[in-house]
């Protein structure tokens, strides 16, 4: 499970938001809400959505 | 790749076993013997019963003809099989036939002998519902069976209609009103003039049992095939009749059976269920299994080689369609190409040749996830830049007659490990050349021709400029490498040179055991040259059981990136091929096994007095330029020109975060490059809680997302992870141009 945690995007200096993001492999397209700048449009994916889902959808999209 | 699947047309997976192959009923016997081991007395007797016919009757007039094929009977003793069928008759408890209310069929069959042939042809046929009339011309049916057997016919037409005629002589077929006759008069019988088969007037007529020759078992085994034949008339209206199976071409190893005494029932009755539980393990179920005992991948996999064609014809064909499946694409990446499937083979099915095309195919195609050659290529690339290579000859024309060629991997390990041999080579012939770069097998590997083609015309071009000279090369997969590739190079192995100046090295107590990389199975002149360097050495060595017939220590095909398990699994297994520790003479397989924790020493360790832990994947580059500028400077009396850029920031690396970055393939340069993205374009982001800053950067194929803390100038590293997925950032964000192109 995600972390809460309170994350701030140095650029614009504001609180980082859930917010869809897009992902691409091998030519397959997904969406996820993660951690966004409301501003800028900066990501942060924590370490347990990277090696828990993310990996699991590669894994998948590998051996298809 | 259709020159593969052709080849597959000889794989014998399914041939049957020889005891299948001389019983005249083709039992399925390993069939039988799983159910009998398991206690599973009435499916093995269904099993039985199908294949024979009479049960009863079978198994009391069985010769055992299998025991003269059993492999067992050149260990210790034939499996008993007609114990084991005797005793399935006894234990089994459901004996009648199952009971179905189908309609009959419009076929009208006519036997004429009540002996065991005809029986057996009438029953086949009677239960799949034809008009069968059976003519005996005594008063009873066969008169040589016992009661036990003439009880068992009873019990197998128990369910089914047929019509038999007893006292009643055919002397003439022309009174007779049939589709289809079998002719089954028994020795001295007559045939009718029918000569084995006829089709007159719309009816076909088939002779068998006793009255062509046969004993009584085959006689049996004759007319079920006859019902076969008669079946296949009524439909087809061809006279066909079961052609002799060609013999079984079953290969199997029977090196590892372990000798196991055959069962002697402690009653006259027979086995006791233990026993004939016993006795059916003993069978050693011959299959031709040469590849899943030999190659890694299928036994890892749990797939027989036979399916992995499929799934690597399906991957590899092209398509554009989304719903086009690739189910092969880690298979074909995780392979070794150690060779030993296509070695092992009775039929030497090439799998791994057809698995490097599928990696060409798949890398065409660009089917092939980046990410899992990434890191190979890149390194092939550094070890090729005019940071790591150097192709110079000590002569002032800088050609030479011999130069040594240590591979990329060698140097990077530990600069000392190329520099005290080519000290010593020297000083046999002072104008050896040293020819130092990557022999391109990564970019094989990958299926890469392109970069193949690219690094292979880099090296032949660097090897004419230094005159043609003989390669002394260090790693074996270097000389498989070139053989294949560059056949115009000589090459001549370091070891088979040290081994003829009579070197050695300090002797070690212990008894070790020389593990031949999968690269050197045939280099037998270097494997006698590296036990001739340990014999001088004075070092106690026992050999391996299958000497080097064994797999790869995992790190060829580099495949560990694309499945990481597999590559673990094929190191674990080398390293449990017995309990002393190794001396090995590939530096890959050195690394491998110090990962499982074998004791373990390169032949170099030994020789040079060379001491040392594997490197980070940073040291390793540090030291492919240490070598370099160390080589220039020592026998050259140069100075190197180039060299890489320093890292931009002074990282704090933990020993745990140096771990997970060894094991993730990442370079303290690659950290740094991500670093950039937060430090010079600002996106980084802030956690208060525990004061780190946080950015990610794009590496190739990967992404990585480095945690740190600045500490001074310090960039302590906290936390790092990558992924494969690309994250789409959008150009427009919130009305405004966002900058969506990392570096």
């Amino acid at each position: 499970m995600e972390k809460k945690q309170k994350l701030i995007c140095l650029k614009c200096n504001v609180e980082m938001e859930k917010m869809d993001v897009q992902f691409t492999y091998l030519d397959r397209s997904f969406h996820h809400k993660v951690l966004r700048c409301p501003k800028c449009g900066q990501v942060s994916l924590p370490e347990d959505l990277v090696s828990g889902r993310i990996s699991e959808v590669e894994k998948l999209m590998e051996d298809k | 790749m259709e020159k593969y699947y052709s080849q597959f047309e000889t794989c014998r997976q399914h041939e049957k076993p020889y005891c299948t192959d001389e019983c005249p009923f083709h039992l399925d016997v390993l069939d039988f013997q799983k159910k009998m081991e398991s206690g599973r007395w009435n499916a093995a007797y269904k099993t039985y019963k199908t294949a024979v016919g009479f049960p009863e009757i079978a198994a009391e007039l069985c010769p055992e003809y299998c025991a003269q094929v059993c492999p067992r009977k050149d260990i210790d003793d034939s499996v008993q099989l007609h114990l084991l069928e005797k005793a399935c008759l006894s234990l089994a408890t459901r004996k009648n036939p199952p009971d179905f209310n189908l309609p009959m069929k419009k076929g009208k069959i006519g036997i004429i002998g009540g002996g065991i042939s005809g029986l057996s042809c009438a029953l086949r046929l009677s239960s799949k519902k034809y008009q069968v009339t059976v003519f005996e011309k005594n008063d009873t049916i066969d008169s040589s069976l016992s009661i036990s057997m003439k009880n068992d016919i009873e019990r197998q037409f128990k369910f089914e209609e047929y019509t038999l005629k007893l006292n009643t002589e055919i002397t003439n077929l022309e009174s007779l009103n049939f589709d289809a006759i079998y002719i089954a008069t028994g020795k001295n019988g007559s045939d009718f003039n029918i000569n084995k088969t006829a089709n007159m007037n719309g009816c076909a007529y088939f002779t068998g049992g006793a009255l062509l020759g046969l004993d009584t078992i085959h006689s049996m085994a004759f007319g079920l095939d006859i019902a076969w034949s008669i079946e296949v008339f009524l439909k087809t209206k061809t006279l066909k009749s079961v052609q002799p199976q060609p013999l079984s071409k079953v290969a199997t190893d029977i090196s590892h059976v372990e000798i196991i005494q055959a069962v002697i029932p402690s009653n006259k009755d027979g086995f006791t269920e233990e026993e004939a539980k016993k006795e059916a393990a003993r069978c050693i179920r011959c299959k031709c299994d040469a590849c899943r005992v030999n190659c890694d991948l299928t036994t890892f996999t749990n797939k027989w080689p036979l399916k992995m064609r499929d799934e690597i014809i399906s991957s590899t064909l092209s398509s554009g369609s989304l719903l086009h499946k690739t189910p092969a694409i880690r298979l074909i990446n995780s392979c070794s190409q150690c060779g030993l499937c296509s070695e092992t083979c009775p039929s030497h099915i090439q799998l791994d040749t057809m698995i490097k095309e599928a990696r060409y195919s798949l890398h065409k195609q660009c089917k092939t996830p980046g990410a899992f050659h990434q890191f190979w290529l890149n390194d092939m690339n550094f070890s090729n830049s005019e940071y790591a290579s150097l192709a110079k000859a000590p002569s002032s024309q800088g050609e030479c007659k011999q130069a040594f060629f240590p591979g990329c991997y060698l140097g990077g390990a530990n600069p000392e490990y190329v520099l005290a041999p080519y000290r010593q080579l020297l000083k046999e012939n002072p104008n050896t050349g040293i020819l130092l770069q990557c022999c391109s097998i990564p970019a094989n590997w990958a299926g890469n021709e392109k970069m193949l083609n690219k690094e292979l015309d880099q090296l032949r071009n660097n090897w004419i400029s230094m005159g043609k000279p003989e390669l002394i090369t260090a790693c074996s997969s270097c000389t498989k490498h070139l053989n294949e590739y560059l056949p115009e190079i000589p090459v001549v192995s370091l070891y088979e040179v040290l081994a003829s100046k009579n070197c050695s090295g300090e002797k070690i107590i212990g008894t070790w055991s020389v593990f031949d990389p999968c690269s050197a199975r045939h280099f037998k002149k270097t494997q006698e040259s590296v036990r001739t360097l340990i014999s001088n050495s004075d070092i106690s060595t026992e050999e391996f059981h299958d000497g080097a017939k064994h797999g790869c220590c995992g790190f060829g095909g580099q495949g560990s990136i694309a499945n990481p398990d597999f590559a673990d699994y094929m190191g674990k297994q080398r390293s449990l091929l017995n309990k002393n520790p190794y001396i090995v003479y590939c530096i890959n397989c050195k690394e491998v096994f110090l990962d499982q924790g074998k004791p373990v020493k390169h032949i170099l360790d030994i020789l040079y007095n060379i001491e040392d832990k594997k490197p980070t994947e940073t040291e390793r580059r540090k030291n492919k330029i240490i070598l370099k500028e160390t080589l220039l400077n020592e026998f050259f009396g140069e100075k190197m020109k180039n060299k890489p850029e320093e890292n931009k920031y002074e990282l704090l690396i933990s020993q745990t975060m140096q771990e997970k970055m060894d094991k993730l393939k990442l370079l303290e340069s690659d950290v740094c490059k991500v670093l950039e993205v937060g430090e010079e374009l600002g996106r980084k982001t802030f956690n208060a809680e525990d004061n780190t800053y946080k950015c990610y950067g794009e590496l190739g194929h990967i992404t990585c997302w480095v945690e740190y803390k600045i500490k001074d100038d310090l960039y302590e590293i906290i936390n790092l992870y990558t992924h494969r997925m690309k994250i789409k950032l959008e150009e427009m964000w919130n009305g405004k141009k966002a900058e969506i192109n990392l570096p």
